[in-house]
Formats: structure tokens, C-alpha cells, sequence
């Protein structure tokens, strides 16, 4: 309440700058910062950057912040340095991004307007391949992403990158569901992938005929490390640190799983978190800040989520359940707002998936068609991709948790156990 | 029940042809001849050889057979348990085998906890050996959970046979005739 008359505080001021200065660029610094509020956004025409327009339009239409304005074909590209804005006024655009090129074609010039002022918000280049094609695709994608941040303070996620499992493989795909690659060898069993905070690795589960070991894995040379001592029985769910210093995964002990962590750099000194015989541990996940793990445990009896200390104490339930009543609960993940859980739970005759909010102690079902399974938080804490049948087959979709709108990210076969990366910095 | 059949005949031939006394009555491949195949392969050297190894395939097959389970469950049924009881035997007889377990879920359940549940499964098929008299440092147990499926397809069907124990024998094989005279 006290942003939203703040934000209209801004506004008077901005309105009242703009009839003060309307003949100069100003920069205007009204945030739409309000996760509610969705400005209408236009791509203006940019004839010579057809892919780059076309990539950073779709973009900011699934970052889901923007009431997306799309324009005919036939509309009449910009030229020469003045914008008519009437056309785009009357399409309702509060916002509209410009894309011209550098010279000799190394990049775009990249300007934010507000519509309504015909004023200059942002403006910033990009070194870009023009081409949109390959690794040269995250550039652009972290134009999007920048424009987002021009608007709303906070940056898209338009460059980052999702792990999924696919016919026993992984594979990497782009936010958008271009690009998609296949990381591990074929042969093998791989399970479970995991990014490593920076993204420049990812670590798994490869399931031979009698153990499963953790292995990481760098993402842009393919060079695999099997860490030491998961040679001899199964070790499954890893899941790094947030501050890339720590494995924790799940290894059988005295028959049963327990949770393990070990040290990432030094590769060794794995030590136990979970104590107990007789109950399964696993799919950990840590708090943004790194001091808790959440995991799956059958201590009570059905699989729910509990959460303990990152040294293995202070054990307790994380996400309420009605025993007997509730559906078994797998697969958590912690947000990276630290006060959500992500994670599915059995419904009926398949699985949904639920958001525990840790605040107001509440579970909130977002999903319904079909069985939906193994969610996964975006660096922004607002989509998840999860795993749904409702195509009819297995398939990557994401949700945005404000709008609750769906996308299919379409990937060549099917898919299972994805994973978000953070903001991607590199190529 | 037509394994355990073949299996008590092989062991019936076995035991004929390793004790060296010549039986024409009992065959070991009672095809009609084909005579538009060419000539057939010539006859082994050893007359013991090719038995003890029909013995020891014999074994073997009996050690493999699958056992199912329940959906999202790994107690051992009732069908299940006379296979095992046969494996034990099998295992009781001839102490130089090592068998690994291999448990599978079929894809319905969580993907990761179908680790668990193939491990479960594994675990309970040994548990069940053991009780039975075999030696627990002589099994190996692990689990592949959804990722081998026999059978692709999204129907109870498939389901009911994908969700099952492997058995398979890890050392020993050479011993599974030394029941039977002539062989080792």
C-alpha cells in the first residue's frame, strides 16, 4: 500500500517535470516496480534487426511484466529522428523500445521511451551478432533483460539457461526453449542435473548397473569430474551451495539415504548431515543464504519436506501436512527470495505443483491439468518450470506465479528434472 | 512355472549326460530335421561340455527371473516369493555365486524418490534371501528407478512389468553345475 502512493507520487512528479522540460530529453524515473502493475510495451519496428527485434520482443513477453503490444507487419518502420507517437498512444503503449544499429553492423543502440511524454527513459548499446543464432543469442537475451531492469528495477531472465533430463541424457536449453543441446554422453545414465551458482558448471547423478555417482560437469568444455568416494553405492540428488562452496546430496548408508554434504573445491571430506536408520533422505535444496537445506524425508512416514541447519541440527518440518490426509510431497526448492517453496505433492491419481510460502505459512496449488511434477525456480522468483503431462507427453512448461499464465517451452523429446540457472554473465 | 519345468529337465539331462552313460531316448534338441538348412554344425568333442553348459544356462535363467511389485510399493507378493524361494535354493547349493539386485520403478511415480523405491525393492528381495538361508555379503543391491524401462508404453501393462527386481550374477557362474557328476 505505502508503494502503490509512493508510485503515484512519482507520477504527479514525473508529470509535472515533463510540462516543465517538454521540449528536452529527460530521464524519466518512474519504476514500475509494482510485480501487479503491467505496463503496455511496444517493440517499435527496426527493419535491419529482424532476429534481434524478434528475440528481445518475445523476451519481454514472457518476463511477464509488460501488457504486450504486437504490431501488424505492415506497420511503417521508424525514420528519421523523430517518432510519430500517436499511433502507439492509441494502442495504449506506456512504454516503447527502439533498436537501431551500431555502425557496420557490431551491435544496437537500445532506447527506452515513455510513450505518452515521447520523452528518452534509457538508453544504452550492445555489442550483439546480428544474426541471433547459437551462443550469441544470450547477448541479446541480456538486452531484454536489461530493459526490464530500465523499467522495473529489476532484470529480466531472459538469459539464463535450463538443465532438463531427456531419454536418460541431459540436455540445455535457452530460457525460451531455443538452443537446445545435448550435454552428456550417450550410453549412460545421467539424472538430477544441478547448476552450480555462476553456471558454469553442473553437477548430476550417473547411474551405473550397481552405484550412482555424483559428477560434475563443465558446461562449455563437457570435461567430467566424478567425485571422490561415490564410486561405491548410490549417490543421488546433488545440490550445490549458493555460494558454489558445497555439495549436498544423498547417498544410502546403513541401507537407507541420508543427506550428505562435501566440499566442492577441495573435492572431499563428505560428511553426514541426516542421523537414522530406517528413514529415506533426499532432494536437497538450500535457503538463498545458505544456512538451512530443505530435503524429502520418510521420517514420519509418507515422503514431506523438512529442513534442518546446513550442519545437519535443529531438524524440523518445513511444509505442514495432515498425516494421513496429505499427499505425499517431493522434489522442493527453495526460491531465491528465500520465503517460498516450490515442490509437488500427490493429488488424486498424479502430482501438482505447490508453492509453501513460509511467511504466511499458506500452500498455494498451482497447477491442475494433468500431472505436474518437479519444479524449479527462475533467478526472478516469480516463474517456475516444472514438468507437465497436459500436452501428453512429458514437457518443460513455466508459469508465472503473478499472472499465473503458462508457456510450453518446447524441447525435441521429452523432459524431466529441470533446472533454472541463475543470470547468466558469460557467452 | 514352464522355467522352473525347463529347468528341472535340464537338470535331468545334466545329470544323464555327465555321468558319461549314452541315452538316445533323451535328446537335448528334439527339432524335426530341416533339410533344406546345410549341413548341421558338427558334433562337440566332449560329450560333458555342451551339458554342463545347458546346466549352468539353466542356473542362470532360474537366478534371473524377474520378480514384480505393487504400485509405489516393494513388499514381496506371493508370486514373487516362490521365485525367490527357488533362487534361494539355487544360491543355497552353490556358494561361490554372487548375485546383484537391481531394483526399477515403473515412470508414474516421482522420479527421483523411484531411486529410492528401486533400492527399497532390491533391498527386499535380498532381505528375503537372507531369511532363507543365503549369505547377505554374497548380494549386492542397487537401483536404476525409472530409467530402464522393459516396456515404453503408458499402460498398466507396461507398468506392472516395469515395476520389478533384475537379478544378475555377478561371480560363481561356473560353479552352477558342480551339483552334477562330471561337470565342475
Amino acid at each position: 500500500m505505502k508503494r502503490r502512493i509512493l508510485v503515484a507520487a512519482a507520477l504527479l512528479l514525473c508529470v509535472a517535470r515533463v510540462e516543465a522540460q517538454d521540449t528536452t530529453r529527460a530521464v524519466l524515473r518512474l519504476l514500475y516496480d509494482d510485480p501487479k502493475v503491467r505496463p503496455g510495451l511496444v517493440v517499435l519496428p527496426a527493419p535491419a534487426l529482424d532476429s534481434v527485434r524478434a528475440i528481445v520482443e518475445r523476451d519481454l513477453d514472457y518476463s511477464d511484466r509488460f501488457e504486450m503490444i504486437f504490431l501488424p507487419t505492415a506497420m511503417e518502420p521508424v525514420s528519421g529522428p523523430e517518432i510519430n507517437w500517436g499511433p502507439y498512444r492509441a494502442m495504449n503503449a506506456t512504454l516503447a523500445v527502439q533498436l537501431a544499429p551500431l555502425p557496420a553492423g557490431t551491435g544496437v543502440t537500445v532506447r527506452l521511451w515513455d510513450v505518452g511524454s515521447g520523452l528518452l527513459r534509457n538508453e544504452g548499446t550492445a555489442i550483439l551478432d546480428l544474426a541471433g543464432e547459437g551462443e550469441g543469442r544470450l547477448a541479446i537475451h541480456r538486452v531484454a533483460d536489461e530493459i526490464v531492469r530500465w523499467a522495473t528495477g529489476t532484470p529480466g531472465i531472459a538469459a539464463t539457461r535450463m538443465l532438463y533430463v531427456s531419454d536418460n541424457r541431459i540436455w540445455r536449453v535457452d530460457s525460451d526453449g531455443y538452443g537446445a543441446r545435448v550435454l552428456t554422453p550417450g550410453g549412460r545414465i545421467a539424472y538430477s542435473p544441478a547448476w552450480s551458482p555462476g553456471g558454469d558448471r553442473f553437477a548430476y547423478t550417473e547411474l551405473t548397473e550397481g552405484q550412482g555417482l555424483v559428477v560434475l560437469q563443465s558446461v562449455a568444455t563437457g570435461s567430467r569430474t566424478v567425485f571422490p568416494t561415490t564410486q561405491s553405492t548410490m549417490n543421488i540428488t546433488p545440490a550445490f551451495s549458493p555460494d558454489g562452496r558445497w555439495l549436498a546430496f544423498s547417498r544410502v548408508v546403513d541401507r537407507s539415504y541420508a543427506l550428505h554434504q562435501a566440499d566442492v573445491q577441495a573435492l572431499c571430506c563428505v560428511q553426514r548431515l541426516t542421523a537414522g536408520r530406517f528413514a529415506e533422505n533426499l532432494s536437497p535444496t538450500y535457503s538463498p543464504d545458505g544456512r538451512r537445506i530443505g530435503f524429502v524425508s520418510t521420517r514420519a512416514g509418507p515422503p514431506q519436506i523438512y529442513a534442518m541447519s546446513a550442519d545437519g541440527t535443529n531438524v524440523e518440518l518445513l511444509v505442514p501436512f495432515d498425516y494421513g490426509r496429505t499427499g505425499a510431497s517431493f522434489a522442493p526448492d527453495w526460491s531465491p527470495d528465500g520465503i517460498q517453496i516450490a515442490f509437488h505433492r500427490q493429488m488424486g491419481g498424479g502430482f501438482q505443483v505447490m508453492v509453501y510460502n513460509l511467511t504466511t505459512e499458506r500452500v498455494r496449488q498451482v497447477t491442475s491439468e494433468g500431472t505436474n511434477e518437479d519444479p524449479a525456480w527462475a533467478p526472478d522468483g516469480r516463474h517456475l518450470v516444472f514438468v507437465s503431462t497436459r500436452t501428453g507427453r512429458r514437457q518443460l512448461h513455466v508459469i508465472d506465479l503473478e499472472t499465473g499464465r503458462v508457456r510450453v517451452l518446447t524441447t525435441p523429446t521429452s523432459a524431466q528434472l529441470p533446472a533454472w540457472s541463475g543470470r547468466l554473465a558469460g557467452p | 512355472m514352464r522355467l522352473a519345468f525347463l529347468s528341472a529337465a535340464l537338470v535331468a539331462i545334466g545329470l544323464t549326460a555327465c555321468s558319461k552313460q549314452p541315452q538316445p531316448a533323451v535328446t537335448p534338441t528334439p527339432e524335426p530335421p530341416t533339410r533344406t538348412e546345410p549341413a548341421p554344425p558338427p558334433p562337440p568333442p566332449a560329450p560333458a561340455g555342451p551339458s554342463c553348459d545347458m546346466v549352468i544356462a539353466s542356473m542362470v535363467s532360474e537366478l534371473g527371473t524377474m520378480i514384480n511389485f505393487d504400485t509405489d510399493r516393494f513388499e514381496i507378493r506371493s508370486d514373487a516369493a516362490g521365485i525367490l524361494d527357488r533362487k534361494a535354493e539355487v544360491l543355497r547349493s552353490h556358494p561361490a555365486v554372487r548375485l546383484r539386485i537391481t531394483g526399477h520403478a515403473d515412470e508414474r511415480y516421482t522420479d527421483e524418490y523411484n531411486l529410492v523405491l528401486g533400492t527399497r525393492r532390491a533391498e527386499a528381495a535380498k532381505d528375503y534371501l537372507v531369511r532363507r538361508g543365503v549369505d547377505a555379503s554374497r548380494m549386492e543391491t542397487a537401483s536404476l528407478g525409472e530409467t530402464q524401462p522393459l516396456d515404453r508404453a503408458s499402460t498398466e501393462e507396461a507398468w506392472a512389468k516395469n515395476r520389478r527386481d533384475e537379478f544378475t550374477v555377478l561371480s560363481g557362474r561356473e560353479t552352477l553345475a558342480s551339483h552334477i557328476a562330471g561337470c565342475r
